[in-house]
Formats: C-alpha cells, structure tokens, sequence
C-alpha cells in the first residue's frame, strides 16, 4: 500500500512538475527560429520601472543569470516570486517578456532539454525501463549458475522468472523508444540506429531462450540445464548490445561514441539533479515491482508445478 | 500526428500508459494461470 502511494506520487509529480530552463534558452532558440517563447523559471528581484501595464523587474533565471524582464501587471506578481512562465526575447535592448504563467513558486522544476522540451520527461519512463530490463537478466544469470551448480529446479524457476520479466521490460523500452524517437527523430524505426538494433537482436536472443524451452522434449532436469546454460551465454551478449555497441557507434541515441550515458559507472547521472532525483526514485519503484511479479510469478508455478508435474 | 507533435506531454502520457499496458498485460496472463489452477481444482 505504502509502496502504491510512492509509485503513484512519482508517476503523478513526473507528469506535473514544471519544465523550464533559462533565459539563453530562450534566445538561442528563438536565435536559432526554433520557437518565439520558451518556459524559463524566473525569480522576480527588484522593480525597475512601472507603467499602467507592464512593470520591469531585474530577474534571475534558475542559473543566476541576471536580465531584465517585462511583466504584464495583469499577473498580479510581486518581487521575489519564482515564476515558471513562457518568455519571449527582444534582441533590440537584450530584455525578455514574460507571456504567461503557469506556475508561482514551484516546489520543484524540471530543467527543459533543448530539442526535447516536455518529451525530456520520457527519460523518467524509458530509462528506467532499460535499466531494470538490465538488473531481470542479470538476476536470470545468477540463478542460471546456482542451478547449474546446485541442480535445484527451483533456481531454474527464479531464472526462468528474472527472464521473462527482463524481456517484458526490454519490449517496453523498445516501444517506448520507438513512440520517442518519432517525436524527437520523425521516424518510429530505424535500421541505421545502433541503439534500435542492438535491442531489437537482445530481444530476438531471449525469445530464443523461451523457444528453447518449450520446444525441447526432453526431462525437467535436462531441459532446465540447456536453458541455464543458454541464458548465461545470452547475457554474455547483454554488456555488448546494451552498453559497448551503441558506445562505439555513431547514434542519435544519448550515451552514442564519447558521450556518457544518462546511468553510467561513474555514478553520475548527467542531468539536472531534480531530474535525477526523480529517475532514480522510478528506478526503485519499478525495481521493487519487478521483485513483486518475479515472487508473484514464483508462486504460481510452483503452485502449478505441485499440481500438474508433467506440465511445462 | 500533428495534434502529438504540437501536444508533447500527451507523447509522455501514452509512453506511460504502454509502460503500465505491458505490465497489466503479464499480471492478466499470470492472473489466466490462476484462473486456470482453479478451475482444475
């Protein structure tokens, strides 16, 4: 109960909390023709001038970058607000208008990614998605060994688990990715990403791992002994396809040649704390709801396994 | 398309929404393996 409250807090404040960025932002891409006003996070300082409808405040953006800003007096706001609204620049005396308000003194702010936008919030979706899908294959291997070294069928159970949930969540990120990138790229697939088909070859590999499984005819024992064996090579390939390819490849996809990953082992996320506060509390949201259906899933068979011991 | 492309938040609200279909979608065919040990009580 408390862990729903959590998750559906995260999600909600995912959605809600304001993205902005600052007054460059603004001008560089109203430089650059991308679009005439920008959200920018301002904190209103003092009243430089007054008229019956506009007063101008020196204002600071959320990276202390002191300019001056024209405020309607229609908003009804006063110095020292923290402002999250949309600004447009005039070139002429380098000043900024704020256009519209959406939201007096935030209790967070999301930073705006330039090209992305409010798309940036998928990162809080995607990302986590891929990681976890990482953490299930990973935690599949290790109970792919302790078979192997114990011959217990309940390990080969707890893999078989791990798996079909690391394939789930890889299939998620997969589409995720996709509905992203024709938003932010114009295309849902393309051949010449190496992200996209490097995921696409991981998924086919842990298909093949449940193909093999239930193709096999043969006893319980030997059956989970070939898949145990087949799934610690399949993750052999994981480090490769997730990781290294689309580092050494040229991509679209962030994490592509020199640049560092989002979660990399550093330990440092390459983005705006609030940003990354929010990521990982996802990431151990959807971590403890992969250890939830992994137990649920358990269960179930077991149960099965008691009833029908001849079904597979 | 165009209404997605002008509206991005409703590209982040249908990411979410496939990120929990799928989930919902393995606890409904788990849910199927209930239903299943039940009947063959």
């Amino acid at each position: 109960m408390i862990f729903a409250l959590c998750f559906g807090t995260s999600i909600f404040l995912s959605f809600s909390t304001p993205v902005a960025g600052g007054f460059r932002d603004t001008a560089m891409l109203m430089m650059l023709g991308v679009s005439k006003q920008t959200p920018v996070a301002v904190t209103l300082g003092n009243r430089i001038s007054d008229s019956s409808s506009i007063s101008t405040y020196s204002s600071k953006d959320r990276f202390d970058a002191e300019r001056i800003l024209h405020v309607p007096n229609s908003f009804a706001l006063q110095s020292g607000m923290t402002v999250v609204g949309e600004c447009s620049f005039t070139p002429s005396d380098s000043s900024y208008t704020l256009m519209n308000v959406q939201r007096v003194n935030p209790a967070m702010i999301f930073p705006l990614i330039q090209g992305l936008g409010e798309l940036g919030r998928n990162i809080l979706f995607h990302v986590p998605m891929s990681f976890i899908a990482f953490i299930a294959f990973l935690v599949g291997t290790f109970y792919s060994i302790l078979f192997l070294r114990k011959g217990n069928l309940k390990y080969d159970l707890h893999a078989r688990a791990a798996s079909s949930l690391g394939l789930m969540f890889t299939t998620l990120a997969t589409v995720t990715g996709s509905i992203w990138a024709r938003f932010s790229w114009g295309k849902f697939w393309d051949w010449d990403e190496p992200r996209e088909t490097s995921i696409l070859v991981l998924l086919l590999i842990y298909i093949a791992y449940f193909l093999l499984r239930s193709l096999l005819e043969d006893t319980e024992e030997k059956k989970a002994r070939l898949a145990a064996v087949y799934n610690i090579i399949a993750f052999a390939t994981v480090p490769f396809l997730m990781f290294v390819l689309p580092r050494i490849t040229r991509s679209l996809h962030p994490g592509s040649g020199s640049e560092a990953p989002v979660i990399n082992l550093s330990g440092k996320t390459h983005i705006d704390p609030s940003f990354s506060l929010f990521l990982w509390i996802n990431v151990a949201c959807f971590a403890i709801l992969f250890f939830i259906i992994k137990d649920l899933y358990i269960r179930i068979e077991t149960i099965r396994q008691q009833r029908e011991p001849n079904y597979d | 398309m165009d209404f997605l492309q002008n509206n991005p938040l409703y590209v982040v609200a249908i990411i979410a929404a496939v990120i929990w279909a799928g989930i919902f979608l393995f606890l409904m065919r788990l849910s199927g393996k209930v239903s299943k040990l039940e009947n063959g009580k």
